[in-house]
């Protein structure tokens, strides 16, 4: 199947266009076809998984590292003395984005079995959702930063939206706060996208190409060439731009203290959106910090390190310790998963292969169990219309088994070995321990903390919610 | 072949049996659970009895990271000493929770964590052995939250499973170490003493399961799961795991490390015992006693004993159970005779000699041994930590001695505390006068076959022949020596092991033997107040103190809390309520200035056009006007020549004409 990549990322979107042709009122009919578009997808991703080739040969550039490589010329624009603008339509995946990909695509389709109970305007829900998916895959296979920045930013669109009409109480209040904080984050990223662009060639021309961008084919003298060492109002160029991506996608992932659009906009979206948010959006700003600001600033990013390492320890233990606090099981939920994108934040900072191995591992595991827990919560919330722990108590004799699932995935997430967060966890670990040089001991030290954090937290909340009496609260009435 | 289908018929029949007595109806359930398990034992014997080399089995994990599993004689041994005291367990647990509704999740549960432990005994690398360390954990935190409806218990699963994940945060962070510094983490192939901090972190890791201090308060919290889930976690699972991993790795172990090891053990022992002399709750005496042999078993790997350490975990495991189940018996009776009272408070007991005359054999013949009492299989293992540690410190010198000291010690307290139990729960007359009188109760077949297994295990010769010395088949079996040195040394412990025993034992006879202060006392439920009592009774506040700890962390949280949303988030709001003030300012000044300034200009405007039509209407007016006016009287003047004077109309055309004239000259 030759170009796998182009059907993935736009059969949603003709579906999308099918539907704004259909008459509003058949809402079964919207369901089914999102979920087979969705599921179109999950297939083709399991297809693309397939085929990839997973022996790594010896590799000198980043130029025969991508596989299913789609590239045509899209943009070309004669600016006159300004020079001009020449984007790609890029397409490929690597071993980082393929496992993302294949984490999307059913995330997506949990997603829309998770969405069979929205009730309202089901054909402007499900052609919004059509539109993320869309654009969420196009964020993990786009090559061409400047493709990358169009679905980064188009993935803004349709989230404000289905917080904004589809969401809780506060729900304007959410999808404005998340909308303006992942906006400034574009900012940055779309600075240092321009400054690329102006630095790196493709033979003569400019490009925004990120293979070139990677293998470091700079312009002479240009303003992000490592070599000319050019300097912006007192900072390295270089340093500053791997900053500006490092809180363009810190925003995204989130790092502390650029987090707390995460539990408003986890609390009022409903939610399948929840999972898409947790298990997706969150990678997203993940993969931005692998591929932009680790893949193209290796060398800033190395002195970087400590400070990288620093925020990351700074997410585990602050974004523990208020999961610790919460009484919205969502809200509990969101800010653990500030605490477990710290992890990633690590990972990566270590630099070697081990650590950043295991933070992939851990955005895949993280991927897969958040959005389960905001389908445990919501699974309370849409029965009850409440989600405050301290509400509930001893559902497990009304709901066995729910509880097993849900003591299942919170196990998952506290990672007790034998489940998928201890393969992840111990090798991010691993590499920590082995760059002591760089993450010093006394962070060691307060990272002892962050797994019992986890812990307390999580099992905070089956304790409560689950055993004991069964105590109705008020609102349990239906 | 062969090996392999023992090894998996012994690690997956617990769980299978686990799996399907989940699906099988109520009733049956028991019996599957059990022949699963039987079967479980009749492999790991198989195996014991098939191996003569090590069985190791090796696979690459991930890039760099070898597991494995093997199975040796030790591992072959606890093999089948957790697959058979689990059958005990599962056979008495079907007549105890035969009321209970919920078998079929008890049994799964049960099954969950002897398999959990039986994958803990054949792993190799540390990685594999960590995953079945957790899994331990997490089966723990489900049986001991079994009767999750009960206040207290889910609180109680969570404490325990909280201070066990607490330590195992050390032992994770000492494995990887490990790791990173040798680059394998197989057992098998690890040699060279490591460095002090990863054993240290290992050896806390092994301190939470084996609940030393500082983490020995899980162990009486975890006694209000079922009491036979209590005997499965005492005797042979969960606690034992500690100490097996540091048996495991005592050889790469640094000298500081084992110092410190055999300070907390010995500590732990003396600590157990002088919690169990005061307690009322007869489980709570059980669980302190098994923190304090614990304690002698670490104390014997620090001193260099793991051998003799390794023993003292093979005879506890049979006395410890049997101890567990006949207080299982002992509760069950108690909870059918007399609902209303507190079934486990020995307060209420008392003359159950005759009530239970099964129970009451296998449990004192138990006692005994727990005692150290010779002829019993505890008085071999003590004594022979005891012995190794009075070598180790002949070797070492005077502070040294702190370690036999503090043991011979807690054997004289545990002496103490074991008679004062049997005494107060067996002797004597029912302190629930005529509540049991009437009641008629003959203890199950299920009760007594493993109550009589379990003592029998609990005798001298079940272990080694000569009554008082250190030759037990187990060593021999695994070609250990243990307690090796001077007659003298060895002579000396013995006579005093002895002597401390008899003298435990004759101390409480006397304080609390039917008819004294002390056990009448008993009799008006009243505990004898004095602050030291109150200190043991309580355990030293050990969970008091985790308790206010976890709140003080639970109130930092909620301050942390705060902070997000009164720092981070009020920046953000405050930055967003700015820019949109900032912008209503400049709406307003769009509103006030501009829109005044181009409304002035407008009305500047319209004045100025006022003006000028004013000045239109007055000037240009006037002038049409005056020449109008002018003409008209010129006119007037000139058509009327008679009425004035001719020289005066000459002057005015005179004057007009020169006017004329200089219009046109000058314009």
């Amino acid at each position: 199947m030759d170009h796998l990549l182009s059907y993935l990322l736009f059969f949603p979107l003709l579906i999308a266009a099918l539907m704004l042709f259909m008459p509003k009122a058949k809402e079964a009919v919207f369901r089914r076809m999102a979920l087979g578009a969705t599921g179109v997808q999950l297939a083709l991703s399991i297809i693309l998984l397939l085929q990839f080739d997973q022996s790594v040969g010896e590799v000198t550039s980043w130029q025969g590292v991508f596989q299913f490589i789609e590239r045509a010329s899209w943009i070309d624009l004669d600016l006159g003395s300004l020079g001009s603008l020449k984007a790609e339509y890029f397409l490929g995946v690597d071993g980082i984005s393929l496992p993302l990909v294949v984490l999307s695509t059913f995330i997506l389709f949990i997603g829309v079995l998770s969405s069979w109970n929205i009730k309202e305007k089901v054909r402007g829900y499900f052609i919004l959702y059509l539109i993320l998916s869309s654009s969420i895959i196009g964020c993990f296979i786009a090559l061409d930063f400047f493709l990358f920045y169009i679905f980064f930013e188009l993935m803004l669109l349709p989230i404000f939206f289905l917080i904004g009409i589809w969401g809780g109480k506060r729900r304007s209040y959410a999808s404005i706060k998340f909308f303006l904080y992942t906006l400034l984050g574009s900012l940055f990223v779309l600075i240092v996208m321009i400054g690329l662009y102006l630095s790196v060639v493709d033979g003569e021309t400019h490009t925004f190409s990120l293979i070139s961008m990677m293998d470091g084919e700079y312009l002479k003298g240009a303003i992000l060439d490592p070599d000319s060492k050019q300097v912006v109002f007192g900072y390295s160029a270089r340093a500053l731009a791997f900053v500006f991506l490092l809180i363009g996608f810190g925003i995204k992932l989130p790092a502390v203290p650029v987090h707390t659009w995460l539990p408003d906009a986890h609390v009022e979206a409903p939610t399948p959106i929840s999972v898409v948010l947790a298990g997706l959006l969150l990678k997203v700003g993940a993969y931005g910090l692998f591929r932009m600001a680790y893949g193209i600033f290796p060398d800033v990013a190395a002195d970087m390190a400590p400070l990288v390492a620093f925020f990351g320890v700074l997410s585990i233990i602050y974004g523990g310790m208020n999961a610790l606090a919460q009484n919205d099981l969502k809200r509990m939920v969101a800010y653990s998963s500030v605490s477990h994108m710290g992890f990633v934040l690590i990972g990566l900072a270590s630099m070697t292969t081990e650590g950043n191995n295991g933070a992939l591992f851990h955005l895949v595991s993280h991927g897969l169990i958040s959005p389960a827990l905001f389908i445990v919560a919501g699974v309370i919330y849409d029965r009850t219309q409440n989600k405050e722990i301290e509400h509930f108590s001893g559902l497990a004799s009304k709901m066995p088994v729910y509880t097993f699932f849900v003591a299942l995935f919170f196990f998952y997430r506290v990672r007790t070995s034998g489940t998928i967060w201890f393969c992840g966890r111990s090798v991010g670990f691993n590499r920590r321990i082995q760059s002591l040089t760089f993450i010093r001991l006394d962070w060691c030290d307060s990272r002892l903390g962050d797994c019992d954090f986890s812990s307390v937290f999580l099992m905070d909340h089956p304790a409560d919610v689950f055993w004991n009496v069964f105590r109705p609260s008020e609102s349990m009435g239906t | 072949m062969i090996e392999a289908i023992l090894i998996f018929t012994t690690l997956l029949m617990p769980l299978t049996g686990g799996l399907v007595s989940l699906t099988a109806s109520n009733r049956a359930t028991l019996r599957i659970a059990f022949v699963f398990l039987l079967l479980s034992f009749i492999a790991a014997v198989g195996l014991l009895i098939y191996l003569t080399d090590p069985i190791t089995y090796q696979t690459e994990w991930l890039p760099g990271v070898v597991i494995g599993l093997n199975i040796d004689r030790l591992s072959a041994v606890l093999l089948v000493l957790v697959t058979f005291i689990s059958s005990l367990v599962h056979l008495f647990s079907g007549s105890y929770m035969e009321k209970d509704p919920h078998k079929n999740r008890y049994f799964a549960k049960l099954g969950l964590f002897t398999f959990s432990m039986l994958g803990l005994l054949i792993a190799d690398d540390l990685f594999s052995l960590f995953i079945f360390w957790e899994l331990v954990g997490v089966a723990s935190y489900l049986l001991i939250g079994f009767w999750f409806k009960k206040e207290g218990i889910p609180t109680a699963a969570r404490l325990t499973f909280m201070t066990n994940r607490l330590a195992d945060v050390a032992l994770l962070i000492g494995i990887l170490w490990v790791h990173a510094t040798n680059d394998t983490v197989l057992l098998s192939e690890l040699n060279g003493k490591w460095l002090l901090a990863p054993s240290v972190l290992i050896a806390i890791g092994a301190f939470g399961k084996s609940a030393q201090l500082p983490f020995s308060g899980w162990l009486i919290k975890a006694m209000v799961g079922p009491t036979p889930v209590s005997a499965l976690i005492h005797a042979a699972t969960m606690v034992a795991a500690g100490v097996y991993l540091l048996i495991r790795v005592a050889p790469f172990l640094p000298l500081e490390a084992e110092w410190m090891i055999a300070i907390t053990g010995s500590v732990t022992a003396l600590y157990g015992a002088l919690s169990a002399i005061t307690q009322n709750d007869i489980k709570k005496v059980l669980a302190y006693s098994t923190i304090s042999q614990l304690g002698f078993m670490m104390a014997g790997i620090g001193v260099g004993a793991a051998g003799a350490s390794f023993f003292h975990l093979w005879t506890h495991a049979f006395f410890k159970a049997g101890l567990f189940l006949g207080a299982g018996s002992i509760i069950h009776y108690l909870h059918l005779a007399a609902n209303e009272v507190d079934a486990q408070d020995m307060r209420v007991m008392g003359g159950l000699k005759q009530k239970l005359p099964w129970t009451f054999r296998s449990f004192l013949i138990c006692s005994v041994a727990l005692a150290g009492l010779p002829l019993f299989s505890g008085f071999l293992s003590k004594e022979a930590i005891i012995v190794s540690s009075m070598i180790w410190a002949d070797e070492w010198g005077s502070t040294a001695y702190l370690i036999p000291d503090l043991l011979f010690f807690t054997s004289l307290l545990t002496a103490f505390y074991v008679t004062r139990m049997v005494l107060l729960v067996f002797f004597g007359q029912s302190r629930l006068v005529g509540i049991l009188d009437h009641f008629s109760y003959r203890e199950s077949p299920r009760f007594i076959i493993p109550l009589l297994i379990l003592a029998i295990g609990s005798l001298w010769f079940f272990h080694q022949l000569h009554p008082i010395g250190h030759h037990p088949y187990l060593m021999d079996f695994l070609g250990i020596k243990i307690a090796d040195g001077s007659s003298f040394t060895k002579f000396l412990t013995l006579v005093l092991s002895i002597v401390l025993a008899i003298g435990g034992v004759s101390l409480a006879y006397f304080l609390f033997k039917p008819g004294t202060v002390f056990s009448n006392v008993y009799r008006h439920s009243v505990i004898p107040k004095h602050p030291l009592t109150h200190l043991s009774s309580n355990g030293f506040f050990l969970v008091q103190a985790y308790e206010a700890i976890g709140k003080g962390f639970f109130y930092l949280s909620k301050q942390v809390t705060r902070i997000d949303l009164l720092a981070i988030d009020g920046t953000i709001n405050t930055l967003a309520t700015t820019v949109i003030l900032g912008a209503k300012k400049i709406a307003d000044i769009d509103l006030k200035l501009i829109d005044r300034i181009l409304h002035s200009i407008g009305v500047g405007t319209v004045i100025l056009a006022k003006v000028v039509a004013i000045l239109d209407r007055l000037v240009v007016d006037g002038l049409v006007n005056l020449s109008g006016w002018l003409s008209r009287s010129a006119g007037t003047l000139f058509s009327n020549p008679h009425a004035r004077g001719m020289h005066v109309q000459l002057l005015w055309l005179m004057s007009l004409i020169i006017l004329i004239l200089l219009i046109i000259l000058f314009f």
